[in-house]
């Protein structure tokens, strides 16, 4: 799995580098819209998540430029710019997804896997993680071939966990996940606990082999046992 | 003191001065024709008086009556020998005919025919005081009424047409919105006046507008540039929550830094999409249907609901839609039901009811009404929640606006209710 990295942030690219290599995905990067174009014409990403912000140019001119030489990489537009106009021509050009500045790594994870997904012709709508099975397409979840009967809300955050595998995804960015921008955040805490707590207790019931890690209170963890 | 409109006002004063012009012109007028009708009667008794010398003299004093023609005078020996001086005086003599008494002039005079002394006497009916006054006091009326007729009616056509313009700029002021980039529409007009308040005002609007504009893309800027410091901040903690070497003090830390990254990212987002609001770029209308979207809402908020115990009653309408912006709709009743959450007790309830045009939501709560011209303000909290910034309500109440929508609240019996009409203001 390759991914086209186009940030000219130093900050923020050296951290989508250290993310890309904790997801073991290949990675290249791009600080100029002369280097993303470059890169672009000379090899084929799976992803590219592009900054649209570029000193030397406008991003969005890269998807024209993937477009006319019929390539067909997944993009995610990262912008700091939350704009409607921004986001459907992106959209419109050939972007996959637009995320806004500033976004939670497990957030941005599970969008790059949804996307290379569906790039794929004969993606499996199923994620799976030990001996746990989701179907995407049905929202069923199955241990052991067995049928757990999950919440809609406990099914979100198993798929999250199972997308964002072996890393720690904070409870902010796991809260914000599920409710979005409108619930505040003391309150989801708790009920996040309660979710989670639930969540365990089925997934034991049918004996997954997986274990949900409460790190110090900072976030959860999803690990194979 | 009530407020007066200015055409009234002056033509108020108009009216009196009209009035006092006219009983000064009666006085006048009174005297001035009392005057000459004395004159002319005086002149006519002194012809007359020398007429009948004239031919007394001529007929050495022996005169037959019917020479006179009229026996208007008499006639009589003088006692005394006054000074030979004509006097003029007013006298009343009894009229049998219609019983009453009838206004006279008369010429005394003492006169000399033949060497005797003779006192003659001499009247003439004369135009009565009376009718003099009634005749003035009935044309001046006529005029009066007239004149005022005429003057109401020709300041009302011209007021009205002159001060046009003033009326237009005063209307254009009403409507002026500062966030609005609706120009104001001053007709040019010629009358100087008019033209400086136009200018001062087009001054003044454009002036107080670029501000505004200024300071919206100052928060706007100053949001979008905290958008990246933000992401590399939050993008940084959650690179080091994974730290194996991470101790729990340390991560209670991080933890910190989290939230209060989040807080900051989450009001930055705030504000962005209020100005996004204010700036109308949620354009694409649709009809959304309210029942589906209340219920998918509803269900964001599970946790409060069964955490607080609170009852739900909803009174919904099926396939009530309303036309707007998907986001918008979803985002204006995502906080009046958030709103409904946070404001709530223990064992409380929520009342929501949709209709046409109308949806309705009321909470229990413990705390005090909202005083109204706070109510939508932003940053205005009544709350002590430390995650409440109080946008919702200001976002809420724009979200009305740029549609045309009402909100109203109220506070009955422990209750808040919040009403928004869907029915656009200028079609009610």
């Amino acid at each position: 799995m390759k991914i086209l990295i186009i940030e000219d942030e130093i900050d923020l690219l050296s951290s989508l580098v250290s993310f890309s290599e904790k997801e073991n995905y290949h990675y290249d990067i791009a600080k100029t819209y002369s280097e993303a174009s470059e890169r672009i014409s000379l090899y084929d990403y799976d992803c590219i998540l592009l900054d649209i912000n570029l000193p030397d140019g406008n991003g969005l001119q890269l998807l024209e430029t993937l477009k006319n030489v019929n390539k067909t990489d997944g993009v995610i537009i990262i912008s700091a710019r939350n704009s409607l106009d921004d986001k459907i021509k992106g959209l419109n050009l050939g972007a996959d997804d637009y995320l806004t500045k500033p976004f939670h790594f497990p957030e941005l994870n599970a969008r790059i896997q949804a996307v290379i997904r569906r790039k794929k012709f004969d993606a499996p709508h199923t994620l799976s993680f030990a001996n746990i099975e989701v179907d995407l397409q049905l929202h069923s979840v199955k241990v052991n071939n067995n049928i757990v009967n999950l919440t809609k809300k406990e099914f979100d955050i198993l798929q999250h966990f199972i997308a964002n595998k072996n890393r720690v995804i904070s409870k902010t960015s796991l809260a914000e996940y599920i409710w979005g921008d409108h619930v505040d955040s003391v309150d989801s805490f708790d009920f996040l606990f309660v979710h989670i707590k639930n969540l365990k207790k089925k997934l034991k019931q049918v004996q997954a082999s997986v274990e949900i890690k409460n790190i110090y209170g900072v976030g959860y963890q999803l690990l194979e046992i | 003191m009530n407020p007066i409109k200015l055409l009234t006002l002056t033509s108020r004063s108009y009216m009196i001065i009209f009035l006092v012009l006219t009983v000064s012109f009666f006085g006048v007028f009174y005297f001035v024709i009392q005057k000459e009708v004395f004159k002319s009667t005086d002149e006519v008794l002194y012809n007359r008086k020398m007429h009948i010398l004239d031919q007394l003299k001529k007929n050495g004093g022996k005169v037959s009556p019917e020479v006179f023609q009229y026996s208007d005078f008499l006639f009589e020996p003088a006692t005394t020998t006054n000074p030979l001086k004509d006097r003029y005086s007013d006298t009343l003599i009894y009229e049998t005919v219609d019983n009453e008494w009838d206004e006279f002039r008369k010429l005394i005079s003492n006169v000399e025919l033949n060497g005797t002394p003779y006192r003659m006497e001499i009247i003439i009916a004369r135009l009565e005081t009376h009718e003099i006054v009634e005749s003035i006091i009935q044309t001046l009326a006529v005029v009066f009424i007239l004149m005022a007729g005429a003057f109401y009616f020709t300041t009302r056509y011209f007021s009205k047409k002159l001060w046009k313009p003033f009326y237009n700029t005063l209307q254009q002021l009403n409507n002026f919105e500062v966030d609005q980039s609706k120009d104001l529409e001053l007709k040019p007009g010629r009358i100087e006046e008019f033209m400086a308040l136009n200018k001062s005002i087009q001054d003044l609007t454009d002036r107080t507008r670029s501000t505004f504009i200024n300071q919206k893309q100052f928060i706007e800027n100053a949001s979008h540039e905290m958008q990246t410091p933000l992401a590399i901040t939050q993008s940084k903690l959650e690179l080091l929550i994974e730290d194996p070497q991470l101790t729990e003090h340390q991560s209670e830390i991080v933890q910190t830094l989290i939230n209060s990254t989040q807080r900051l990212a989450r009001l930055n987002k705030t504000l962005l999409l209020l100005s996004k609001i204010e700036n109308q770029q949620f354009l694409e209308k649709e009809s959304v249907q309210l029942k589906p979207l209340v219920q998918e809402i509803l269900t964001n908020f599970e946790e409060q609901q069964e955490n607080l115990h609170i009852n739900i009653d909803q009174q919904i309408q099926e396939s009530v839609s309303v036309r707007g912006n998907r986001v918008l709709v979803d985002l204006l009743l995502t906080n009046l039901i958030k709103n409904a959450y946070v404001h709530n007790v223990a064992h409380g309830s929520i009342d929501i009811s949709v209709s046409d045009h109308r949806f309705t939501i009321s909470n229990t709560s413990g705390s005090e009404a909202i005083p109204e011209p706070k109510l939508f303000q932003r940053f205005y909290k009544q709350s002590t929640n430390k995650e409440s910034w109080g946008l919702g309500l200001a976002i809420v109440k724009k979200i009305c606006e740029i549609n045309q929508w009402t909100i109203s609240y109220s506070k009955l019996e422990a209750r808040h209710t919040f009403t928004v009409s869907f029915l656009e203001k200028s079609a009610q």
